[in-house]
């Protein structure tokens, strides 16, 4: 399968709290995850997920909690320094305290 | 109906911007932690404060230790008074907490079905790369005639090398079509790429509304997040305390008081959604400094010449408490209700309502220090991007009148606690959004 890099880079608020990101079938570990906690605000924060994939559509799934409902951040991803969304994406806390972003077939810009 | 209205207008300045100690009571106080490391400073009530935790990184952990220290120093006599008269009652306090914090920001079962959908997406893949690997040369033999031996051989090495299908799609792809038959091998080979991917697809999509499940299942799940913690402080102040006149030395009426006092307590900070949740309870060894009235006086030295024609005075003021003074243990029971609506369908307003209540009970010695009740409740807006609007909170301090009660009733004004409901204004900015103006 070909193994791809794509940077990230989350602008969060204080609040927010990432506990999970999927790219397509690879989770991010614990370990980068706690470095988004460990961040004071802003949080922003910039880093690397490499996945395996024999397609160019994959499954983007961010989720999280917050201490506020409304609260709202940002995120995009590149590969080979092109943005996989055109534009920001935004994260924002549920009524329910959790944030969510799950979509399918997001083309790579390959 | 005659209401007291206050408006002490409290600028905080803070690097967090909502929800992090937003909310107070009429003595700037909250039963929720301040979330994260902060420097208030609250001009009204000359009270600087410096704050230092981990409580916002353990937001979403399963289980985390937390810890703060906060430091503040205020001057009892405002702002107002420091700087016109230059007077100064200053108090110091220092805190530690440490507790506990248990969520359920990941979701055991989420993440173990995650995992499961992944491995079972990643053998689906697997097996396309397989069957590319094992089916596609013997197309590629088929729609390709010797005459595009090289297109052929290039392909076929390509699989043979077990290129990644990706790339093998991209070469294939890129490849110019230069001559009709090489455009009519090479729609064909992609025609059968594509009839496995479709397999590949098919295979996939059951596993993709799999995971949509589990998502919406996670999303749907209500975050609740308790943490249960000890805390302590220890706090200084000094005043001057009119004691009894003194007939040969008025100076000598007056008494330096050095307070050291403390506290110790336990406190729960909940979340449940949109709610959250603070109690604490403390065993504080305080004294009745906020009873005492303050007074100035002025001592009055003349001196007259020997010859009697001539005399100076001399003036001394002194800014003195008087009243019963004493040190008091007591206990307090406080606690915060908030709750988050938002204003507007886009989700793009909200506002924190947020009921509280505060005891002073059990007083070791009620003429010094009476039990009191305070309740009321703050209205707070924002919006999503975490700007801070404005909020109000209205108050009705010591229900029952117990504070009037404790002086002597010639002194005393009880009044229908309606007529004593107190209001206040918070204005809250970011040290960021206070840069951006230069």
């Amino acid at each position: 399968m070909k193994k791809l890099t794509l940077k990230f880079e989350f602008n969060l608020l204080s609040g927010m709290s990432l506990t999970s990101l999927w790219v397509h079938t690879t989770g991010l570990g614990k370990k980068e995850l706690d470095n988004f906690r460990k961040l004071d605000e802003p949080k922003n924060y910039k880093g690397e997920i490499e996945i395996s994939t024999t397609t160019d559509k994959v499954t983007f799934t961010i989720s999280g909690a917050g201490n506020q409902p409304g609260l709202q951040g940002t995120f995009n991803f590149t590969l080979n320094d092109k943005k996989v969304f055109s534009e920001d994406q935004r994260l924002s806390v549920n009524s329910k305290g959790r944030i969510s972003f799950n979509k399918h077939n997001i083309k790579l810009p390959l | 109906m005659k209401i007291k209205i206050l408006l002490p207008v409290i600028f905080l300045m803070s690097g967090y911007t909502f929800g992090q100690g937003l909310t107070q009571d009429a003595e700037g106080k909250s039963t929720l932690l301040f979330r994260g490391n902060n420097i208030s400073l609250d001009i009204a009530k000359t009270n600087l404060t410096l704050g230092f935790n981990n409580v916002d990184k353990v937001i979403g952990e399963t289980s985390h230790h937390i810890l703060g220290v906060d430091i503040s120093g205020k001057n009892e006599e405002g702002i107002s008074n420091l700087f016109s008269k230059g007077k100064l009652v200053p108090t110091a306090k220092g805190s530690l907490y440490a507790g506990w914090s248990i969520s359920n920001g990941v979701l055991p079962n989420v993440e173990a079905s995650r995992l499961n959908v992944a491995k079972k997406k990643v053998k689906v893949e697997t097996d396309y790369e397989k069957s590319c690997y094992l089916d596609m040369p013997f197309f590629i033999k088929v729609h390709t005639k010797d005459n595009i031996k090289l297109f052929r051989d290039e392909l076929l090495k390509s699989l043979s090398d077990k290129e990644p299908i990706l790339d093998f799609k991209k070469r294939l792809e890129k490849k110019e079509s230069d001559s009709d038959e090489l455009k009519t091998a090479k729609d064909n080979i992609t025609k059968e790429l594509k009839k496995l991917e479709d397999k590949r697809d098919e295979k996939l999509k059951p596993l993709n509304n799999e995971w949509d499940k589990i998502e919406k299942m996670n999303s749907n799940t209500k975050y609740w997040q308790v943490m249960v913690f000890g805390f302590g402080s220890i706090t200084a102040s000094e005043f001057k305390r009119f004691t009894a006149f003194n007939e040969t030395d008025f100076n000598k009426s007056f008494s330096d008081e050095y307070f050291r006092g403390g506290s110790g307590g336990i406190g729960v900070n909940a979340q449940w959604g949109n709610i959250l949740l603070g109690l604490t309870y403390n065993y504080s060894a305080t004294n009745n400094f906020n009873l005492l009235t303050k007074k100035e006086y002025t001592i009055k030295n003349t001196q007259t010449s020997n010859s009697g024609t001539q005399s100076i005075i001399e003036e001394k003021k002194i800014t003195a408490y008087t009243g019963t003074y004493g040190e008091v243990d007591i206990n307090e029971f406080n606690a915060d209700v908030v709750v988050n609506f938002s204003l507007d369908k886009q989700s793009t307003n909200y506002v924190l309502v947020n009921p509280y209540f505060r005891a002073k009970c059990f007083s070791r010695d009620k003429t010094l220090l009476p039990n009191t009740m305070n309740v009321g409740c703050g209205f707070y807006f924002f919006k999503n991007d975490g700007k801070f609007m404005g909020g109000f909170y209205t108050e009705l301090p010591d229900i029952n009148n117990e504070l009037e009660k404790a002086k002597p009733i010639a002194d005393q004004n009880l009044r229908d606690p309606l007529k004593r409901i107190s209001f206040g204004i918070v204005g809250k900015f970011s040290i960021n959004s206070i840069l951006d103006l230069f």
